[in-house]
């Protein structure tokens, strides 16, 4: 055990890459034994996240990484860190495959690209997650895109080839800019509008990957031509590289301006709107996850700069996490109502398991997402009110009230897509048709898990936050 | 001289290589032998490490040796007709000439060289051409020819006039000679510099040769290119560096000139419709690349001398992935091929269209290939040139919209079904080993 523990940090990192070696070398045709191996391995690279987990709050596991390749006298040196900051995304990535790979069944037997880019995508957050230099870690997530796009390409979906076309463009010249902004020395008596444009540019490429709408111009485009299956584990792939992205820049490239606070606020609000919009005039169920995913990101990465404390970033942390597994949760759900639609049958059981899903995507407080969205919202609230002599407190007042608004417009939306469901049908009808479907109890169960963990997350935030050294 | 008389005597018989063994032994010989002397003379210098600059010639003329070999070797490996004897003499001879006007300082033989280069690679690339563009080709390179040889004339005479050394080593500018009339004369030499790189608006020849000869002979002919292209920019800079005129505007107007170019040439890829016409504007791109980070390119993480072969391999490897990744993608090589034609070839073919997916992204510099440190390395040094900076950037962002553009035809679309029918072999795992390395040399940033 203590050779594994010795090399757990190693062995977490590397597995996704051993697991999409395996899963290749298994004839393409054979896809329940892939299925089964990447369970498998799934399963233990989140069992070997725990253990790292257990030994990180015991302080047991170097904070560093370090291998080293000698040729001559030139050494090349590749460094990854473990800190209370990418803990639990590596956590969190772990687990999101591991839902994924339980959740998903292969249908394309042609190819290995399905089976085997969901632990190669988790491999490439893996090596980011482990960087502290932005001009490390955002080659590596910039290249890995091609995955992502590779997904989407195989799609049957129209405008595929034109959202691929869009999201790369922009997101390679986002990060190419920020990296060539990177190089140039700016001198420290920079004007104040000149440093605010520079350090919005900084921070475009984690808002465009966090879905922000005025960031990420392709957005709309992404959700309606990925696939039901492989949408959410992009969008949570895009969502953990905004993330990683957004604490390195606010971390340590930008000093937090209250223009640039204000102004990043007024922009994730605004964008908030315009996906609420959307949302009334969308109603399809399936596209309603979706556009509770970005918005609570928003809110998410509208917090963040709020005061540049460690206390914002876990709260923030908080959010995200149990955001993506909501709204994994509801994709699937979302997914499962549309076949039943698709059926013309629906059922009191089925309904339910709706709104209960749907609930915890409402915020409803102490439920789902509600459970992180409540304290940061009286964050917002209790600096309008505790500094009134202070002229922006006025201001975080109404963004907070804002965002209130703007969920409860969200849910009008929901309302609107739920009075289009399919007709009630007698439990005998629904019982004959539903053997075609996946288990309704399995997905009573998965919603409880997601309750739990919508607890869990913010603990384990809790307890890392506290955690010494 | 086995070569010449074989040339001479059978000029007729259209024998491969394969089936010729002493004509074998003797090509892969000469350049086996070549390159192990020039390796050993380079690991036994004492200031190679400390002074790389110094010693780029020779370093070049590895390269050079590097790229013929592989240049053969994609021949044979692919479907392309036999060569005859006629041919790798003409390549040997190209090889020499090449390695001549890399290696000397003598203006004159440098001229001599440069221009019989130029002949023999056309000869060869018109010889491979086939229907109407033999003629374009023809007409364009001697134009390129012509123009070279006279402004080495031009050169020579104004350096002459201007009582100056026509030896780059000895060259300095001094107060009290003629500035003026040298300097010109030197412009005429980067001019030189820029139109061997395939630098536009100069000239496209580059361009067409790449475009309608055979694919090693694009290959072949783009690398040695951009090499003695980037090698004589080198010696102006170096020239102007010992007349304490490094900083000066002239060495920056270079920079703008080749950036320029570089942009010229993505810009009028994206508006491309055939696919060998695309790749070909693409290729050339790394001409004027090349030259940019041998003339402003730094690295604080590299030693010089890693830094330098780093971009020496940035060139060989993109051009052998780009065009290896061709030889296996049949319809690309049929001149009327549109990207239409293409679609959906990656789902048909992932490794070779893969393969050539990593090469153009690592010529456009996407972030996580090696084409990206090799523009970044050119910002740092040169930080107070926003022009360069914004260029650099704008360059990138023109090649995004490129790869992407060729990433839609070729997996997002459904295959036709002539391509789901076409047959051709798995690529050679030397291809897959280059664009891997593409790759993986991108995550280390060694620019700071």
């Amino acid at each position: 055990m203590n050779l594994i523990d010795h090399y757990i940090f190693s062995i977490v990192v590397f597995l996704p890459l051993v697991a999409a070696l395996f899963i290749t070398l298994v004839p393409a045709k054979d896809t329940n034994s892939k299925l089964a191996i990447s369970r498998f391995f799934a399963a233990l690279i989140f069992l070997a996240f725990l253990r790292l987990f257990v030994l990180f709050m015991n302080l047991e596991v170097s904070s560093r990484t370090t291998l080293s390749l000698g040729i001559f006298n030139f050494n090349v040196t590749f460094t990854i860190f473990l800190t209370k900051h990418n803990i639990l995304l590596y956590g969190a990535a772990a687990l999101a495959l591991l839902a994924h790979t339980l959740s998903h069944v292969f249908e394309d037997v042609k190819t290995n690209i399905h089976q085997v880019l969901p632990f190669l995508l988790t491999f490439f957050l893996y090596i980011s997650f482990g960087q502290n230099d932005l001009r490390v870690a955002l080659p590596v997530l910039s290249i890995a895109n091609f995955f992502v796009y590779f997904l989407i390409g195989r799609t049957a979906k129209s405008k595929r080839g034109s959202t691929i076309f869009r999201m790369g463009i922009f997101l390679f010249s986002c990060d190419a800019l920020i990296l060539v902004l990177l190089q140039i020395p700016f001198s420290d008596n920079l004007s104040p509008a000149l440093s605010a444009i520079c350090n919005i540019a900084l921070l475009i490429p984690a808002l465009s990957r966090l879905s922000v709408p005025m960031f990420a111009p392709f957005v709309k485009s992404l959700l309606r031509n990925v696939d039901d299956a492989e949408g959410p584990l992009l969008l949570i792939f895009l969502q953990f590289s905004g993330v990683l992205i957004l604490d390195i820049v606010a971390t340590d490239l930008i000093e937090i301006s209250s223009y640039l606070t204000l102004l990043i606020s007024l922009v994730t609000v605004l964008g908030a709107y315009f996906v609420i919009l959307q949302a009334i005039t969308d109603r399809r169920t399936d596209s309603l996850p979706y556009y509770f995913f970005i918005f609570y990101s928003s809110i998410g990465s509208s917090f963040l700069f709020i005061n540049n404390s460690e206390t914002s970033w876990y709260f923030c942390l908080s959010l995200f996490l149990t955001n993506i597994a909501c709204f994994f949760h509801a994709t699937r759900c979302a997914a499962l109502v549309k076949n039943y639609r698709m059926q013309k049958i629906h059922h009191a059981s089925s309904m339910a398991l709706w709104f209960f899903t749907l609930t915890l995507l409402l915020g409803l407080p102490g439920l789902g997402n509600g459970v992180t969205l409540w304290p940061i919202v009286y964050r917002f609230i209790g600096f309008g009110l505790i500094d009134s002599s202070d002229p922006r407190a006025f201001f975080w007042l109404v963004i907070g009230i804002a965002w209130l608004l703007g969920l409860a417009l969200l849910s009008f939306a929901l309302v609107l897509s739920i009075r289009s469901l399919a007709p009630f049908r007698p439990p005998t009808e629904f019982l004959a048709t539903l053997g075609q479907f996946p288990s309704l109890r399995f997905f009573m169960v998965e919603t409880l898990v997601v309750v739990l963990l919508s607890w869990i997350i913010p603990l384990a935030t809790y307890f890392t936050a506290n955690l010494g050294g | 001289m086995v070569l010449m008389l074989e040339t001479i005597g059978n000029r007729q018989a259209k024998n491969g290589l394969f089936e010729r063994p002493h004509i074998r032994l003797l090509v892969f010989g000469t350049l086996i032998a070549t390159f192990l002397f020039l390796f050993l003379d380079l690991y036994q210098s004492t200031t190679l490490a400390r002074r790389p600059f110094n010693f780029l010639s020779n370093i070049a003329s590895l390269f050079m040796l590097l790229n013929t070999a592989i240049a053969m070797a994609i021949e044979t490996n692919g479907k392309a007709k036999q060569q005859t004897a006629e041919v790798y003499f003409l390549l040997l001879a190209s090889l020499a000439l090449s390695i001549a006007a890399v290696c000397t300082s003598f203006l004159v033989l440098k001229m001599a060289a440069t221009v019989g280069w130029l002949a023999a690679m056309t000869a060869l690339v018109v010889r491979s051409t086939e229907g109407g563009k033999k003629a374009e080709i023809g007409l364009k390179m001697s134009f390129v020819i012509i123009m070279i040889a006279v402004q080495f004339i031009f050169a020579i005479f104004l350096l002459s006039v201007s009582n100056y050394s026509l030896d780059l080593q000895n060259l300095s500018l001094q107060a009290h000679k003629n500035i003026s009339v040298a300097l010109i004369g030197l412009m005429m030499m980067v001019l030189v510099g820029l139109a061997l790189a395939g630098v536009p608006p100069f000239h496209f020849g580059h361009v067409d040769c790449a475009d309608g000869g055979n694919i090693s002979l694009a290959f072949l002919f783009l690398s040695n290119s951009a090499l003695q292209g980037g090698a004589l920019l080198v010696n102006v800079r170096n020239i102007l560096l010992k007349s304490g005129m490094a900083v000066a505007d002239e060495v920056h107007l270079i920079g703008v000139m080749l950036i320029f170019g570089f942009i010229v040439l993505y810009l009028r890829a994206l508006d491309q419709s055939r696919l060998r016409r695309t790749a070909a504007y693409i290729a050339t791109s790394v001409g004027p690349l090349f030259a940019m980070s041998m003339l402003f390119g730094a690295s604080v993480l590299l030693p010089k001398l890693v830094f330098l072969l780093a971009i020496f391999s940035f060139l060989t490897l993109t051009l052998f992935t780009l065009y290896g990744s061709l030889i296996y993608m049949d319809p690309i090589n049929l001149p009327w091929a549109t990207w239409e034609d293409m679609s959906g070839f990656g789902r048909v073919k992932p490794l070779p269209t893969l393969t050539f997916l990593i090469a153009l992204a690592s010529i456009a510099g996407l972030p996580g290939t090696i084409g990206y440190f090799i523009k970044l390395s050119l910002i740092a040094p040169l930080n107070k040139n926003i022009l360069m900076s914004g260029s650099v950037f704008l360059s990138i962002a023109i090649g995004a919209a490129f790869v992407m553009r060729v990433f839609v035809f070729m997996f997002s679309k459904l295959p036709q079904k002539s391509l789901r029918e076409s047959a051709s072999p798995r690529p050679h795992i030397s291809l897959i080993a280059a664009s891997i390395i593409l790759i993986v040399l991108g995550f280390f940033p060694f620019v700071h």
